[in-house]
């Protein structure tokens, strides 16, 4: 099955998150550049060598820079996480003290289509 | 207790307006905006959270009292005590926690009582621990806390959980979406910016954050028009303050976990929220621009990975066909500011309807306690405490009356006291005539009952009444009083509502209603009326009568007969000197074997059935309990005790036997005398010799002749006269009947004197000896066991005399004859008649007759005692007949009328009245009586071995003398029968 997927805490996520949203090998810098909290250098670049050690970045050597690449997809990350307990909880739906704009978690095809003919339906009226 | 209560009541009424809102749903949907639903449901959360806020008391809605009142009494939840658990009305006053134990009571049974079950229901008293007691409002409000904790930590959970997870993913979204944004924002006036972020971890757009407000999109590329859609959605909502709305409904939902109903009222109101959002993004909008919105919806809706099974969107799919309904209506609909109002009056009037009250109970004050305490011994009061009744419909009427109730008036007119003396007889000394009439008796008992004489299921038949049936007459003693030792103690009392409940304490009581074993009692009264009195033996053995009772019924219809069950009041539970009752005695079985199916099998007595009657026997006496005819049976009555019985009113009739003569065989057929019973109307006469005729024919023969042999054979006029009569059958037979008369003595009761003869003992031939040459009678086996003494002893004196009267007896009689009058007699008998004249009753009683004016004296070995005075009809009180008490002695009365040294005063020793020298009671006496009621008097003379009665009537003419022989038969009447009791005059 699949290696067991560690959960990344918050900071990490957001790292991978700037990790994954980048086309190529990303720099340490990069990253911090993106980071919603400003990070001193060297502690972005301490969480970065932890998410090597738990698998999901690769370091490669570039000259004298580190270029980090995800090994792990987000999707396939996002899955992992949506596995979790808590996650099953409350699923995809929002939950509690929010407002949504609909109610409901996703809608199937067949669904859809019954609400689009009902539009078509009402805009005659 | 009053927060949950208040909190129940809330939640049923708001789960109603709900209830009520969603059934007319489709009707309003289409009318009225959804604003303001919206507006009622607000309203109803925040009712919702009332309970929880302490609000002033509205001083000036003491006054006002909700029509619909629900008292709940305080319950409490007791375990331990070797009952498990169990929900009760708190009370204040202690709980037993073992049966009663089994008190020794003051003079032992004639069975045995044995020691062993005495002391076993003590080891049980002490093996069973004291029950512990919770209030159960404590334990709903763990219940009630636990349940809204959860409740509220689920949604605060869930949505710091649903926070997290969106600002993890989160990502600030581009400028251009933060253009639009800003545009957005301002257009719609907010002064501090919203944050938006971009996040993988919400499937739809989405605003949060109480304090720190924020708007969350999906990852996608979203089309302008569709954004701006979407953040003026959700801007709405920010600024509509929809978050603290969603507050207050999770919070009302939290309070009211425990009602679905409110989970449906938030769910409305969010999908209300949801429409009157729509409404506000789209107000004054156009249809296209309405079009364009409901597609920004249909667009935003997060897709379905392909594959998955089910749908997720069914809640919203509904919701939002809803939605596009709402939107594309658009205008033409009406704010229903009136529906609105309408709504919450209703709702407010609900409310105010319903009051929910938690009971308390309390302890009766000092003064209750006191007040009752002093009822119990009052004249008016005391009857509820004497014999146990779980409903007033079974009060034992005579308890309640006999002493006159309070309402008892002395009677006058003296023609009324009279003629009501000629109901209750002569009064002794110490007792005065009373009154009391229907109505004030059916007053009385709806002030402390609710019931009147009609409703009861008793009927009193033991004091005698007016013709009309409208006075009772009672002759109460001035001192009596109804306890034997002390009175009943009031030892606690509580109120719960409209309940009081009183303990009460007879350990010590001599109460001759309760007898000993009856530890105590508890009276419920309700609102005010007299509801019960019981104890835990009553209710064990009234459950065991029932049952039995039941029972019989079942056991009859199996037999194939149809059943009528009467109403049987309660046959066997009344008090403990009305003797006979099983269920008293089954009161100590109880203690002893102390469990119900002992008590049942006790109780299950024999059946048997005979020529049409079904009898059930029972400590040995037989009582009729069923009339069969043609398959129907009718059950008549269970009640087994006073067999000389009364003709009464009421539902059942009790017919007499007289003195305790048990129903035999003979006659055959009791249907009419039933049928007549029943009617109170009709007399009921069997003639003696008609029944000789029938029953010998019923033997098969045919009474050529009749004759009446004796007419009196015992003759002790105590009511019931045996007569013998000689038949000569078609086949030559002669038969001996013995025939006894049963008749009811009316003097007492208002109904013509009836007789109703019955044989009780048949023979074939003069002298012979019972035992060895007379046949039994066919119905000697049903004669009770002192009948068929009876039976013997008459046997004998028909057939075996000390020796036939000879004319020297008749010389007894000294010359007197019919139509002197007593003067002329007394003469006759030897010695002056003196003013006063002396008996010597068997009895060890003394009488003095002076002046008309009886004093009746008890001998007692302690001394004696004046035990009446009797005064002529028309007497006035005088000197002579005042003055006395129970205290008085013979030579206080012979002081008193002027003969301090009348030899009676020693009259325990003194030999009787003229002959010294004759020894004891069989000595030579006689004396004159002056019998008011009868207006007749008699001599009575005994000499020797015989004894003389000279009965004159009442117009003082010797009309009967009676010569008795020793063994108590008279051997001859001389002049005409004596009228049956009852009838004055000749």
């Amino acid at each position: 099955m699949d290696k067991e997927i560690k959960r990344l805490g918050d900071a990490e996520l957001e790292i991978m998150l700037a990790v994954w949203e980048a086309a190529e090998p990303v720099q340490s810098g990069y990253v911090q550049q993106r980071l919603r909290r400003t990070w001193p250098l060297p502690a972005v670049v301490t969480a970065m060598n932890r998410l090597v050690d738990k698998g999901f970045l690769s370091r490669e050597k570039e000259g004298r820079v580190n270029r980090y690449r995800p090994l792990i997809a987000k999707e396939e990350y996002k899955t992992a996480e949506g596995r979790s307990v808590l996650h099953r909880l409350y699923g995809d739906s929002v939950a509690g003290l929010v407002t949504a704009l609909y109610d409901g978690k996703a809608i199937g095809e067949e669904d859809l289509q019954e609400l689009r003919a009902f539009l078509d339906g009402l805009e005659g009226k | 207790m009053e927060f949950l209560l208040n909190l129940l009541k809330v939640s049923v009424i708001a789960g109603a307006a709900t209830a009520a809102l969603g059934l007319l749903g489709p009707v309003l949907r289409r009318r009225y905006h959804a604003k303001w639903r919206y507006w009622v449901w607000l309203c109803l959360a925040a009712l919702l959270l009332s309970p929880l806020v302490p609000l002033p008391k509205l001083e000036a809605g003491t006054a006002y009292r909700a029509p619909v009142q629900v008292e709940v009494p305080a319950m409490e939840v007791r375990y331990g005590g070797g009952e498990g658990l169990a929900l009760t009305p708190r009370t204040t006053l202690t709980v037993p926690v073992s049966p009663a134990e089994p008190a020794s009571s003051p003079e032992e049974p004639a069975e045995e009582k044995p020691e062993a079950p005495a002391a076993e229901a003590e080891q049980s008293t002490v093996q069973t621990p004291a029950a512990r007691r919770v209030p159960v409002e404590t334990v709903a409000l763990a219940l009630w806390a636990v349940g809204a904790a959860a409740s509220l930590l689920w949604v605060l959970g869930g949505t710091a959980l649903f926070s997290r997870r969106c600002m993890r993913w989160a990502r600030r979204p581009g400028e251009a979406t933060e253009a639009v944004l800003a545009e957005e924002q301002q257009a719609l006036g907010f002064s501090k910016p919203v944050a938006l972020y971009v996040t993988s971890g919400t499937a739809s757009p989405a605003a949060m954050g109480l304090l720190r407000r924020r708007i969350v999109l999906p990852e996608a590329d979203y089309e302008e028009k569709h954004l701006r859609f979407v953040l003026r959605h959700e801007l709405v909502h920010l600024k509509r303050r929809d978050l603290w709305v969603q507050l207050l409904l999770c919070a009302a939902r939290a309070v009211h976990w425990f009602n679905p109903l409110i989970w449906l009222l938030v769910r409305q109101a969010r999908a209300d929220m949801e429409l009157t959002c729509d409404d506000a993004v789209l107000a004054g909008a156009e249809q296209g621009e309405r079009r364009a919105y409901s597609e920004t919806l249909l667009a935003m809706l997060h897709r379905q990975r392909s594959g998955a099974l089910t749908t997720h969107f069914y809640g919203g799919k509904e919701l939002m066909k809803e939605r596009f309904r709402n939107i594309m209506a658009g205008k033409g609909r009406r704010w229903g500011a009136a529906a609105l109002c309408i709504a919450l009056l209703l709702t407010a009037a609900a409310l105010g309807m319903v009051a929910c009250t938690a009971l308390q109970p309390e302890a009766l004050t000092e003064e209750e306690l006191a007040m009752w305490q002093e009822r119990v011994g009052s004249e008016e009061w005391y009857g509820f405490f004497v014999n146990c009744y779980s409903d007033t419909e079974h009060l034992d009427l005579d308890e309640i009356f006999r002493y006159g109730a309070g309402i008892a008036r002395e009677v006058t007119d003296p023609e009324e006291k009279a003629e009501a003396l000629k109901l209750t007889g002569e009064l002794a000394m110490g007792q005065t005539l009373r009154r009391m009439t229907r109505t004030d008796m059916d007053q009385f008992l709806r002030e402390k009952t609710g019931l009147t004489l009609e409703d009861l299921a008793h009927t009193w038949d033991y004091a005698p009444y007016s013709s009309d049936g409208e006075v009772y007459y009672i002759a109460p003693f001035a001192t009596s009083t109804p306890y034997m030792g002390n009175a009943p103690r009031i030892t606690g009392g509580e109120r719960m509502g409209d309940t009081v409940t009183l303990t009460v304490d007879l350990t010590d009581s001599g109460y001759y209603g309760h007898g000993g074993g009856m530890e105590r009692a508890v009276m419920t009264i309700q609102d005010g009326k007299v509801a019960s009195y019981t104890n835990e033996v009553f209710n064990a053995a009234e459950t065991a009568a029932e049952e039995h009772l039941q029972n019989t019924a079942v056991t009859l219809t199996d037999l194939g007969l149809t059943v009528e069950r009467q109403e049987m009041g309660q046959p066997y539970l009344r008090g403990w000197d009305r003797g006979g009752y099983t269920l008293w005695g089954l009161e100590e079985k109880l203690q002893v074997q102390e469990t119900e199916e002992e008590a049942l099998a006790l109780l299950g007595e024999d059946w048997y059935w005979e020529g049409g009657w079904l009898y059930w026997r029972s400590a040995g006496s037989q009582c009729l309990v069923a009339e069969k005819k043609d398959d129907q049976v009718t059950v008549l009555t269970v009640d087994q005790e006073e067999m000389e019985g009364w003709p009464c009113f009421g539902a059942y009739a009790r017919y007499g036997l007289g003195e305790g003569l048990q129903l035999t065989q003979w006659p055959l057929d009791l249907t009419e005398l039933i049928a007549s019973c029943l009617n109170m109307d009709d007399p009921w006469i069997f003639q003696r010799d008609e029944v000789a005729r029938q029953y010998v024919e019923a033997l098969g023969e045919e009474a050529v002749s009749l004759t009446v042999a004796e007419d009196d054979l015992v003759g002790d006029g105590a009511g019931g006269t045996v007569a013998l009569m000689e038949a000569e059958t078609a086949s030559g037979q002669r038969l001996r009947l013995v025939l006894r008369e049963a008749s009811a003595d009316a003097v007492s009761t208002n109904l013509p004197p009836e007789s109703y003869w019955q044989v009780v003992a048949a023979g074939t031939e003069e002298g012979e000896l019972p035992d060895s040459h007379i046949p039994l009678p066919i119905f000697y086996d049903w004669l009770s066991p002192e009948d068929q003494a009876m039976y013997w002893q008459l046997s004998r004196s028909c057939y075996q005399v000390d020796r036939p009267p000879e004319a020297a007896d008749f010389a007894l009689t000294n010359g007197v004859e019919l139509g002197m009058t007593a003067e002329e007699v007394l003469p006759c008998l030897g010695g002056t008649p003196g003013p006063y004249s002396a008996y010597l009753h068997m009895g060890g009683s003394i009488g003095l007759d002076y002046d008309q004016i009886g004093y009746s004296f008890y001998h007692t070995p302690e001394g004696e005692q004046l035990i009446s005075i009797r005064l002529p009809a028309g007497a006035e009180l005088t000197a002579a007949s005042t003055g006395f008490g129970p205290e008085s002695t013979v030579n206080d009365v012979l002081a008193a009328l002027g003969y301090p040294d009348h030899p009676l005063r020693n009259w325990a020793q003194d030999i009787l009245y003229g002959d010294p020298s004759a020894d004891g009671p069989t000595g030579r006496f006689a004396f004159l009586s002056y019998t008011t009621i009868l207006g007749r008097y008699s001599i009575y003379r005994r000499e020797g071995a015989v004894s003389i009665q000279y009965q004159f009537a009442g117009d003082n003419t010797l009309s009967y003398i009676d010569l008795r022989l020793d063994s108590g038969r008279f051997l001859t009447t001389l002049g005409p029968p004596i009228p049956p009791a009852g009838v004055t005059g000749s």
